[in-house]
């Protein structure tokens, strides 16, 4: 069984990951919430509850799960396709609550004031499917002062 | 990316660590759907119209 291992994130709140050999990975923190359908969504500054569970990944956003059959992707990205919906079909879809993301840190990382470069990663076109688990990305890197 | 982990581990071990992050969006009509009704609905709640993707309101 992985460790559980909780971070404080001031007024944010608690937010508990697990941690796998020297890091620790934070699943489903929610970011932002939407308001209504073809609204744009608002930043969370604080969890509702003051906490969250990070051991489980959040809902995807809503997608046919047909484009995994459509021509043009098959042929271009197909086994990715086949691989992608394998794992990503299993998962809860969600239009209100699809607005989460991961974090993967180092473990010592916590609680420490040192900033790390940060890589965050943006599932990319088509903008049609997607999730979490997707491997195609947009990549970019910043430096942010770390608060877990 | 299939998840952090694997990434996260190796800039371990190259001594360079670093944090990734991933995130959802909203995808197809519900993240990027535009048209002249859309704009003024949207323009009492913040406005935007066309990318309710990454697009956020602070």
């Amino acid at each position: 069984m992985a460790k559980n291992i909780t971070a404080d994130v001031g007024k944010f709140g608690k937010v508990t990951g697990f941690e796998v050999s020297d890091v620790v990975e934070f699943r489903g923190i929610p970011f932002a919430t939407i308001p209504a359908r073809f609204r744009r969504g608002e930043r969370i500054t604080a969890l509702s509850d003051g906490s969250h569970d990070a051991t489980k990944y959040g809902p995807i956003p809503p997608q046919n799960p047909e484009d995994k059959g459509r021509t043009h992707e098959m042929w271009l990205f197909g086994e990715y396709v086949k691989t992608f919906w394998a794992v990503e079909s299993q998962r809860t879809m969600s239009e209100k609550d699809c607005l989460n993301l991961n974090i993967v840190t180092p473990k010592d990382a916590i609680g420490s004031n040192k900033k790390l470069p940060v890589l965050v990663w943006i599932y990319g076109i088509p903008t049609c499917y997607g999730g979490l688990m997707s491997r195609r990305r947009i990549c970019f890197r910043e430096q942010f002062q770390i608060y877990v | 990316m299939y998840n952090g982990v694997k990434t996260v581990q190796h800039s371990i071990e190259w001594g360079e660590p670093v944090i990734t992050v991933s995130l959802n969006y909203r995808l197809n009509y519900f993240g990027f759907l535009a048209s002249k009704e859309l704009i003024k609905d949207n323009a009492a709640h913040g406005g935007g119209v066309g990318n309710y993707g990454t697009n956020l309101i602070n």
